[in-house]
């Protein structure tokens, strides 16, 4: 804990400090303004290249700001009404892969994060080995399509249900809450349900936020998982679309497939494509960044 | 304290044996469902195993009652349109069904990872009847894996037109064949996917310094640098397939075998190697080409330097889309750039035509656990026969009108909305296209005329002259596929150092080292191998 | 109720705690925890556990038609082709190389970018400085890779002309042994520094306030509230996401190398997963990428586990 120590100088002193201060604040802020800025420019320079014209794109010309500004890149990409039902479909794969996560990740850290749980470390232990060994494709393929799962959106959810990384994460968060207040939450009476869903979750709103946006971007995102167990053309999700559409055909495939047209997509929509995936995720974080500010401890043990 | 430490050991133990027995458990009960426990196993398709039909006699028909249902992969490439279906359900498989008459259903898997996808597939017991992709490893691979089945016999029994088609193109037999038995169905690409690679060069350039076109390395090189002279901002040699063409012009690709007084040397190991790279490093140094193409991997600066103006000589393919828009663009950037096809120039060793690619296009394989082969075998004959025309160009008044015996497309956004999907599905095709086409099949505007007059002279240059193959087909085996995945890493780093790295790494050394590297992989014994296929074949060439 | 079994101090796993006499009471008091775990063990069992019977494959021949059981054994023949082969060393130094300088340079990164984050007044700025730094992090390296060889073009690139300005030549960097491995790890942070400070600052918003007035209250200057306040109380977190970082150790994400990497560079920027990658191209190898795969986490699981114990002699817990 901090000491009583003596105030350090008298009233000079302490404004020279917050003058001090105040100019490493504005450094900060600088500082800060320019990570920013060197982080924003990819971004800015792919909304750009989806609004230009081929023609400048290949001259080199767009930097910040669209050339011969025009939105066919992205006519092209939803003339067909097929991205809409992939992005719909995404939504659905995150949202409600997102909630399965949550549910199961808090199942397995709330108790694990008991020290006086027996068999904690043999599960725990379970657990980090699932983090570092896996079968392999095959493997989980067959395992998948015994469980006839393949073609649906549970051959996805369920081989995915925690993550090893997130819920170790979440464990140790759990650790470091304060056991006074289950202590004195159970003195008062409260169960256990009570106890978890009335103060730990409420105070672990923090460590939720932040894995429910890993777990949520790692669905959106999610590629491969999609080619090999969904099949259904009605039923892809938007990556995969996307990906399908600015038709990633490197060039030693092309040069295999000489007869059939390899529609050759232009720079324009493959940058519309990628803004296209980012911006339905940069919508919705501002919602869980207010549980990234500072938070107050709610009911203090202390008194 | 004993006590607690025993029960919490057996305690332990308990949990271990139940998570194995689990696991034994689920994995048996996987493995069961799959059929997965060996060649014998089958998923749930029955009737009638293709092994069985062949003890019976030669007369009997075994497929005489069998369903004509057949099922085959085609790869999606996300270009079905929502108002035409999907893959598997368009007007297209509507139309082959009926015009067949066999039962055809369609499964897609998607290009980008169609390999792995196929092979989940096979794992599982669920891969459709017929298989194929361009990537003749890939059938080799699923030769290995045994999952494939020969079918020189179903063609000598049940075809027709397909039959024809390969007694009058024999030189496709070799890249249908593995180990001995055919195992693939192919048919020949037209020229046009062939012999794509050349040469362009800026001939208004050239007027304006009087030069002439040059005919040889040198002089190549010697107009380069007069490029490099008289527009000092300029890149005057650009590419994206510059490696090959410089290979190509000493007959030295890398990858391919060679005859050496009748003795197989691997193109890599050749002295003739070493006067390729030497080359590249040679313009390298006189700061003739891009100072960065290496990291130049979807060849956008190569295409910027061209479409803009700034490059004299540009190496790469004339046959492709990409080629078609990059003159375009140019030609809108400088109005009065005359950008025209060259001729391959001589080397010292002779003078050498462009890389081609080899003649197969798409390989057909047959799942081993076909129900009825003599139904897949007439799909193709139909397909060949028939089937592929439609599939390829569309209906005749809809999508394209006959000139002079010449499909020309009547509307570009119609065919690319209604047609182009299904090429894929023609997976043979007697397809043939002459130069004169070209000129015939493209749009009647201006520039569009222009470009097609340009990739008509391309075909005729590049044909001109003879494209090195000392043997016809390359052998294929496991020593020189597992020698490749090392040594073609290897020839590329090497080079890059030769090239880059100044005076002291010359061709000389980087051979020195290819050599090396070669013969710690083994090398020796892989041109035993190849020796004696060579031997063994060459009555055939 | 619960006081006479409710140790204050925390046990070490592994030993009992408390006094609990015998299982079944234990088991019955704990039992909501327990049934919640239930679930878990199934979906362990059965997703997790069942699948890496898989893994035998490494001792065995695969081949698609015999499956997995059918599948003839050799032991520990594809380890033997596997270490045999000279790729294979380089291959993981670069891996190994590659994740310390990772570890040293980028994984502070996002620490101090929280800390500086922490210490903004204005809310609004504080979450649009957020995010904007959180963007790079979903833009896949397909798109963002042309974008750094642009940047780091040594004719056109913005970085060589700040250099030119300066009078310094300009440096090739993908095409230099020594450059290249710099810039992959500089773009690797440009990348993910700014999305990787979410946890930091999840961390820091769970820290008492009141701690940092009576830091004011002691006089105590921002420097010394962070190093004395903040960076205590992210402690824990930074063990955590560190002992995490190290089982990642022997795994270098494919899609940066591979957009990245070219000829000129192939000896130091060849990893593990390109490795597999252009080798699984050749021969449909199953067997041999598992046996590789094996290894992999054979030595992220040593490394693991060797580095949570360093954390907890170090005070701090660990992951278990």
């Amino acid at each position: 804990m901090v000491t009583m120590a003596k105030h350090k100088g008298g009233p000079s002193a302490s404004a020279r400090r917050s003058r001090r201060g105040s100019l490493a604040r504005w450094l900060n802020n600088l500082l800060l303004a320019l990570c920013a800025y060197a982080t924003l420019f990819p971004f800015v320079n792919v909304i750009a290249t989806s609004l230009s014209s081929s023609r400048a794109i290949n001259a080199g010309e767009v930097f910040m700001w669209p050339v011969e500004l025009n939105f066919d890149a992205y006519h092209n990409l939803i003339r067909d009404g097929q991205l809409i039902v992939a992005m719909q479909n995404t939504v659905l794969i995150t949202v409600v892969g997102t909630a399965l996560n949550m549910l199961f990740t808090i199942m397995a850290a709330y108790p694990l994060s008991k020290a006086r749980l027996k068999g904690r470390g043999l599960m725990l232990m379970a657990i980090l080995f699932t983090m570092l060994f896996s079968g392999g494709l095959i493997p989980n393929f067959l395992l998948v399509n015994s469980l006839g799962l393949v073609n649906t959106y549970w051959a996805l959810w369920l081989p995915a249900l925690i993550s090893a990384y997130n819920m170790f994460v979440m464990k140790a968060f759990l650790e470091g809450l304060p056991e006074e207040l289950e202590e004195s939450a159970s003195i008062d009476g409260a169960g256990e349900f009570t106890i978890l869903t009335r103060i730990i979750l409420p105070l672990s709103k923090p460590v939720i936020a932040a894995l429910t946006l890993f777990y949520a971007v790692g669905w959106w995102n999610s590629y491969m998982n999609v080619l090999i167990y969904i099949r259904s053309t009605n039923k892809m999700s938007l990556m995969v679309k996307l990906y399908q559409m600015i038709d990633l055909v490197s060039s030693e495939l092309l040069r295999g497939e000489g007869v059939t047209q390899a529609v050759i997509t232009p720079e324009s929509i493959r940058a519309a494509a990628v803004v296209f995936a980012i911006l339905p995720i940069l919508c919705v974080y501002p919602f869980l960044q207010k549980h990234f500010i500072k938070g107050v401890l709610l009911g203090s043990v202390k008194g | 304290m004993q006590q607690n430490r025993s029960s919490n050991k057996s305690k332990g133990s308990f949990a271990l044996i139940m998570v194995m027995l689990a696991t034994l458990l689920a994995s048996a009960c996987s493995s069961g469902n799959n059929g997965e426990g060996g060649a014998s196993a089958k998923p749930e398709q029955s009737s009638g195993s293709p092994t069985a039909a062949a003890t019976q006699s030669a007369s009997d028909d075994p497929y005489a009652n069998a369903p004509r249902k057949i099922s085959i992969s085609t790869f999606d490439r996300g270009q079905v349109s929502s108002d035409e279906g999907t893959y598997e359900d368009n007007r297209w498989v509507k139309w082959i069904r009926e015009q067949s008459g066999i039962d055809v259903t369609i499964v897609p898997v998607p290009r980008n990872q169609a390999q792995d996808s196929l092979n989940v597939l096979f794992a599982s017991g669920q891969a459709p009847d017929m298989v194929w992709e361009y990537d003749r490893a890939y059938i080799g691979k699923l030769v290995t894996q045994g999952v494939i089945q020969p079918i020189g016999d179903y063609i000598e029994k049940y075809s027709t037109s397909y039959k024809k088609y390969l007694q009058e193109n024999p030189d496709l037999l070799p890249h249908m064949t593995f180990n001995g038995e055919i195992y693939a169905v192919t048919a020949k690409r037209p020229i046009t996917a062939i012999a794509n690679h050349g040469m362009w060069i800026r001939q208004d350039w050239l007027d304006e310094l009087k030069l002439e076109r040059p005919t040889t390395v040198e002089e190549l090189v010697e107009v380069a640098k007069a490029f490099k002279q008289r527009y000092p901002d300029s890149t005057p040699i650009v590419g994206h397939t510059t490696a090959d063409i410089y290979a190509a012009m000493f007959g030295a690709m890398n990858f391919l075998w060679y005859l050496e007084d009748g003795k197989m040397q691997y193109g890599a190991t050749l002295d003739r190697f070493a006067d390729v790279i030497a080359l590249e490093k040679q313009v390298y140094d006189l700061g003739l080409v891009d100072r960065e193409y290496f990291t130049d991997n979807n060849n956008q600066r190569a295409a910027q330097l061209w479409t803009t103006g700034k490059a004299g000589i540009y190496l790469g393919q004339w046959g492709n889309g990409a080629n078609d828009i990059m003159i375009q663009d140019m030609l809108a950037n400088v109005p009065n750039a005359k950008p025209e096809p060259l001729e391959m120039v001589a080397s010292k060793y002779g003078k050498y035509g462009a890389y081609q690619e080899s003649s197969p296009n798409i390989l057909v394989a047959f799942n081993k656990e076909m129900k009825n082969p003599k139904a897949a075998i007439e799909y193709l004959d139909w397909l060949i026969d028939k089937g592929w025309y439609t599939l390829a160009y569309g209906e005749e008044g809809v999508h394209y009108k006959l000139v002079d015996g010449v499909p020309k497309r009547l509307d570009e956004d119609k065919f690319n909305k209604e047609v182009l999907y299904a090429g894929e599905y023609a997976v043979v095709r007697d397809q043939v296209v002459k130069a004169e086409d070209l000129m015939v099949m493209a749009a009647d505007d201006e520039l569009s005329q222009r470009i097609a007059a340009l990739k008509v002279e391309s075909l005729k240059l590049t044909l001109k002259n003879e494209f090195r193959r000392d043997i016809p087909y390359q052998p294929s085996f496991d020593e020189i596929n597992e020698i490749r995945a090392t040594l073609d890493k290897f020839i590329r780093e090497t080079r890059a150092t030769a090239v880059t790295q100044g005076a002291k790494y010359t061709g000389e050394w980087a051979i020195g080292e290819i050599r090396k590297e070669w013969d710690r992989l083994g090398g020796a014994k892989a041109q035993e191998i190849a020796q004696q296929w060579y031997e063994e074949n060459k009555g055939s060439f | 109720m619960t006081t006479n079994t409710m140790p204050t101090t925390k046990q070490p796993v592994g030993k009992l705690a408390g006094r609990a006499p015998g299982f079944r009471k234990h088991f019955s008091r704990n039992r909501f925890l327990y049934a919640m775990l239930v679930p878990v063990a199934i979906y362990l069992i059965l997703f997790k556990y069942a699948p890496m019977a898989g893994e035998i494959i490494a001792f065995k021949n695969y081949r698609l038609s015999d499956g997995i059981w059918g599948s003839s054994w050799v032991g520990f023949g594809q380890f033997e082709k596997l270490f045999a082969s000279r790729d294979f060393y380089v291959v993981l130094r670069n891996t190994l190389l590659l994740n310390l300088y990772h570890l040293v340079f980028a994984f502070p990164v996002p620490i101090i970018l929280a800390i500086l984050l922490n210490e903004v007044r204005a809310e609004w700025y504080k979450r649009t400085l957020q995010n904007l730094l959180y963007i790079p992090h979903f833009i896949s390296w397909v798109a963002l890779g042309s974008i750094v060889i642009a940047l780091l073009s040594p004719s056109t690139g913005f970085v060589n002309s700040l250099l030119k300005a300066f009078g310094i030549e300009p440096i090739y960097f993908m095409a230099d042994k020594f450059w290249w491995p710099v810039s992959f790890i500089v773009s690797g942070i440009w990348k993910e520094a700014g999305f990787g400070t979410i946890l930091y600052l999840a961390a820091m918003s769970a820290i008492d306030p009141t701690l940092y007035e009576a830091a004011k209250i002691d006089g105590a200057s921002k420097r010394r509230q962070i190093w004395h306040v903040t960076l205590p109380g992210i402690r824990s977190t930074i063990a955590i996401l560190l002992i995490l970082q190290v089982g990642k150790m022997m795994d270098v994400g494919f899609e940066q190398v591979y957009t990245l990497r070219n000829d000129a560079v192939t000896s130091v920027a060849e990893v593990i997963s390109t490795f597999v990658y252009t080798r699984g191209l050749v021969n449909l190898q199953y067997s041999y990428t598992t046996a590789l795969g094996l290894f992999q986490s054979l030595i992220a699981l040593i490394l693991i586990v060797s580095v949570n114990r360093i954390i907890k002699a170090m005070g701090e817990r660990g992951l278990w």
